[in-house]
């Protein structure tokens, strides 16, 4: 049927794409925090943050197996997210897709906040009444303090997490509920 | 705004389990970012290579200047990717954070290039208008 052959590929990937253009338009700050970050954590470097012992740079080797292990999960992301919302593409698109919804789930949760006080911030001084209230305690209580306590990895690793179990429950929804999405010829 | 804002500082109340599992597993990599740009290279390699199989199966396509500065574009991201996650390496692999304002200014550079050609490409090509039918006497 017409209806089936429809999905929102473009439509997904340029909403991402026109997410990440505004988040890098407005967020000329992020080196600020990045740097903050780094510095902030530092000890964090050298250090495991569980048992505060064991040095934990494993060197090259390490370091390209936790990307190839990061790159396994995002792609399973999204398949997932592909077999949902357009099962007709094909391989190399829902790698692509995956890839996409991959660095876009990963930090969701601290980009949102972190785009809506860069956003307020600039409107507020270019509308003449300076930043606004709510900047200071989100920003110090929440952005600041996440990543002086080590926890933007377990927000960027549950985000993932989150988005895949709900994948894979919309997905088995969809196989149970929605039969007519079979193609006719099955 | 801020109540809304604080709906997304969840981390505190999450279990522990997950603590422990994102704790350990991520900072190998020392910055998150590391995997963003990591994925972000695959992704212009595979791009990059659907381009250049495209030209080659399609050589007629190399006149059209969009596929080429396409091309131009992706291949100055690309190195600024590679560049942003070769510094990301350098921290995770050591045992001081590795910082160079100078390859980080090569970095925000070649990536404003590679968008700026990308975006060329893509605006011309949108509003290109062909002027075949109209002849020099026929216009004025």
């Amino acid at each position: 049927m017409e209806m089936e052959r429809r999905d929102w590929y473009l439509k997904v990937i340029l909403l991402i794409g026109a997410w990440f253009a505004a988040v890098t338009v407005f967020g000329v700050w992020e080196y600020d925090i990045l740097k903050a970050e780094m510095v902030l954590n530092e000890k964090l470097l050298a250090i495991d943050r569980i048992t505060e012992t064991a040095p934990l740079s494993g060197g090259v080797p390490a370091y390209l197996l936790a990307m190839a292990t990061w790159t396994v999960l995002i792609l399973a992301l999204g398949m997932v997210w592909s077999q949902l919302l357009f099962p007709h593409r094909n391989l190399l698109e829902k790698v692509v897709f995956s890839l996409v919804l991959g660095v876009f789930a990963m930090p969701i949760s601290i980009f949102i906040p972190f785009f809506m006080i860069t956003a307020a911030t600039v409107f507020g001084t270019l509308i003449g009444i300076g930043t606004p209230s709510f900047v200071v305690p989100i920003l110090v209580d929440g952005l600041v303090n996440l990543f002086v306590s080590g926890l933007e990895q377990v927000y960027e690793f549950t985000n993932v997490f989150v988005f895949l179990a709900l994948g894979l429950i919309l997905l088995a929804g969809k196989k149970m509920f929605y039969k007519r999405a079979r193609p006719l010829a099955a | 705004m801020e109540s809304f804002l604080n709906l997304f500082f969840y981390a505190d109340s999450l279990p522990q389990f997950l603590h422990t599992v994102g704790g350990s597993w991520g900072v190998r990599m020392a910055c998150m970012c590391s995997v963003a740009n990591f994925a972000n290279l695959v992704l212009h390699v595979i791009i990059g290579g659907v381009l250049i199989g495209l030209l080659f199966a399609h050589r007629e396509l190399m006149k059209d200047k969009f596929f080429l500065l396409l091309l131009m574009g992706i291949g100055f991201s690309a190195v600024s990717k590679f560049i942003d996650w070769w510094m990301n390496m350098q921290t995770a692999t050591g045992t001081t954070v590795y910082w160079s304002n100078n390859l980080d200014l090569w970095v925000e550079g070649l990536q404003f290039i590679g968008m700026g050609i990308i975006l060329y490409a893509i605006i011309s090509k949108l509003f290109y208008v062909h002027h075949a039918g109209i002849s020099s006497s026929s216009a004025s």
